[in-house]
């Protein structure tokens, strides 16, 4: 993707820890290869990927040679919070943490962000190669909201390198053209304009085009790659089997894997998985339960099937503000009750319709509900963050005002939708068109009762 | 209360209809101020005065659900490099209309508030988005001088975020905002008093 990387002596003996190591077995796009067959890269080749782009940043934008060595350091050790298939573990990890939010100070972390800054304090050849201060630099910056504004946003930003690198890196392992950019003109476009306090990381006004192509590139790619249909199931079916290998099957070793409490024995244990171990020991060699069952339909790409697709016009307006909020992993037990119990409520009724209408019996924890929601290609170019700036006379212009073809898209234009996935079996695209017809009604109905009443309960 | 819910109160208490985004930024702005909710509705300075990208992505969330029509117009203006300034102008759908009434039911205490903010600046609401705009850095950067400032004090800040207020201007803005009493004017022309 970027050539040679060449790395500094304490970056070969950062790279050689077993720490950044073990990022050689979870895999860039969990399961992606089921649908992409060569996206097989790992949070490894995107971590030095990362530190490249991070450092050519740097360099570009000026910074001094310590600043470069914290940015690709800061950008080595970015993405060793990742459990076994990379953001599938986030929701497990923020579904069963057992920490009290109110120590963690005002700001409510992520997380995976928690378990990064336990990691890079908590391992032993981690401090050895980095030191203990250096360590706590290095864990502010990746920790959004502190450190020095240009180095974070080189690290966490609109512009950053992790976007940069796995728009390029995903497209090229998948085989698509979707992410690619002018990476090359756009870094020559990089400036840092100082403001009151501190240097804050913008574009010339040449580099927006290039910076159009990169948002662009972005929204392709996460239409089409990121929120694949496939992926979105494997990525389902991976959630629901340390569900229910938790919660169902009753076994330890996934409850300790996620149940974050912010101690060291947890970093030790956490730092032991990959998505091979992971596999292996409840999928192949586990113990027989439900959790087993699904990861096994896995291996043998037996995937659940989409049975349902919709978007919130599609229900009454009395429940749409709740579709996306069920599937959100919320650690106050009240709200996670209530929000299991009504997911719960669809997939059984699901699993009997379906049940009824095919005469095949259907497990109703192998019915998935599913939510989420893509963002419009203008807000795409802020993300979470604060807009990308053009560096311009007199005042910094959002890049969103000042690209002539951002301006001329239709802002605003966010999209949600609602997805059941289930195990069903169709002969071919007629009689899944056919099936999926016939569900699709009463589906909608299912999920309108199970979400109204207590709406109309609050109303009344 | 989240800025969605905010956003949508808001547009309930504008009769379910604004025109212009930055109008519309700008009320929300004004309305958060007003009912003390301005400190979770994540108001930054941008080029236009005082904006919020929750208060946008909420927009864009009671779009996604339906609740909310936009349709955008050729203002009949045109910036600097000809192309047309389009206007966006937002009207809460039947179901957005419904559905906010509910949620105005279930927070009682809060929705008094609004109407009752919304009353207060129902003078502010006539004016088109440039003067509100104006209105509203006034307003900031008033926040930023701890509540009092002269005119020309104001006139020199201002280019610290990006903008650029005569002293007309913020005559004018001090004006409005003394008529919903947001500020109180000394008697010296070249003088703004202090937020209220």
């Amino acid at each position: 993707v970027h050539g040679f990387i060449t790395l500094g002596e304490k970056e070969q003996r950062l790279v050689a820890s077993p720490l950044l190591q073990r990022l050689r077995g979870i895999r860039q796009l969990a399961l992606a290869s089921l649908v992409y067959p060569g996206a097989l890269h790992t949070r490894f080749d995107h971590t030095l990927g990362v530190m490249h782009v991070a450092g050519k940043m740097a360099e570009t934008l000026g910074l001094g040679a310590e600043d470069v060595v914290t940015v690709r350091e800061a950008a080595l050790l970015h993405d060793i919070g990742h459990g076994p298939f990379s953001h599938v573990s986030e929701y497990a990890l923020e579904r069963y943490a057992v920490v009290d939010d109110a120590s963690a100070g005002q700001r409510v972390e992520k997380i995976h962000e928690r378990v990064t800054e336990l990691l890079i304090r908590n391992d032993p050849c981690i401090q050895r190669v980095l030191g203990e201060e250096t360590c706590d630099d290095v864990a502010r910056v990746l920790a959004t909201g502190r450190g020095e504004r240009i180095v974070r946003q080189i690290v966490s930003g609109p512009l950053d390198a992790d976007k940069q690198d796995y728009l390029l890196r995903d497209s090229y392992f998948c085989g698509v053209q979707y992410g690619i950019f002018d990476h090359h003109q756009l870094h020559r476009s990089l400036v840092s304009v100082p403001d009151e306090h501190d240097h804050v990381l913008m574009i010339r006004a040449d580099g927006v085009h290039a910076v159009e192509q990169y948002v662009l590139a972005k929204y392709y790619l996460t239409t089409n790659v990121y929120r694949h249909k496939v992926r979105l199931i494997t990525d389902q079916m991976i959630i629901r089997a340390i569900v229910l290998g938790i919660e169902r099957d009753q076994i330890a070793e996934p409850r300790n894997l996620y149940a974050f409490d912010g101690s060291p024995e947890f970093a030790a244990r956490y730092a032991e998985w990959d998505d091979a171990r992971f596999l292996q020991s409840f999928g192949l060699s586990g113990t027989n339960g439900k959790c087993k069952e699904m990861l096994q339909r896995l291996v043998r790409r037996d995937l659940l099937k989409r049975v349902f697709s919709g978007k919130p016009v599609d229900f009454k307006e009395q429940v749409r503000e709740r579709l996306l909020e069920l599937v959100k992993p919320d650690r106050e037990p009240g709200v996670k009750k209530s929000r299991d119990e009504t997911r719960e409520r669809i997939e059984t009724q699901v699993a009997d319709l379906i049940q009824r209408r095919t005469g095949n019996s259907i497990d109703q924890d192998f019915v998935i509900y599913h939510a989420f929601s893509v963002k419009s290609v203008k807000e795409m170019s802020r993300n979470d963050e604060a807009s990308i700036l053009v560096s311009k006379r007199p005042k910094p212009i959002p890049f969103e005002e000042e690209s002539a073809l951002f301006q001329s898209i239709s802002e605003g234009f966010d999209e949600e939708f609602v997805e059941v996935y289930a195990p069903i079996f169709w002969e071919n695209h007629a009689d899944r068109e056919k099936q999926c017809r016939q569900f699709r009604v009463p589906i909608i109905e299912i999920i309108e009762g199970a979400i109204a009443p207590r709406q109309e309960g609050a109303q009344s | 209360m989240t800025p969605y819910d905010f956003v949508q109160l808001t547009l309930l208490a504008l009769d379910g209809e604004v025109k212009g985004k930055t109008k519309l930024q700008k009320i929300v702005y004004f309305l958060g101020l007003m009912t003390g909710h301005e400190g979770k509705l994540g108001y930054r300075p941008h080029y236009y005065g005082p904006y919020s990208a929750e208060v946008d992505g909420a927009i864009g969330r009671l779009k996604a659900l339906g609740f909310l029509d936009q349709t955008i117009s050729g203002g009949g203006a045109y910036d600097a490099q000809g192309f047309e300034v389009a206007r966006h102008d937002y009207r809460l759908s039947e179901a957005g209309r419904r559905v906010a009434k509910a949620k105005a039911a279930q927070v009682g205490e809060n929705w008094r508030q609004f109407q009752d903010a919304r009353e207060r600046l129902a003078k502010l609401l006539d004016l088109d988005y440039m003067r509100l705009s104006i209105a509203a850095k006034m307003w900031f950067m008033l926040g930023e001088r701890r509540g009092s400032a002269s005119t020309a004090d104001l006139e020199a800040l201002a280019p610290r975020f990006g903008w650029s207020v005569s002293g007309e201007q913020l005559r004018e803005a001090a004006a409005h905002l003394a008529e919903v009493r947001l500020v109180t004017s000394a008697p010296d022309a070249s003088s703004l008093p202090s937020a209220e």
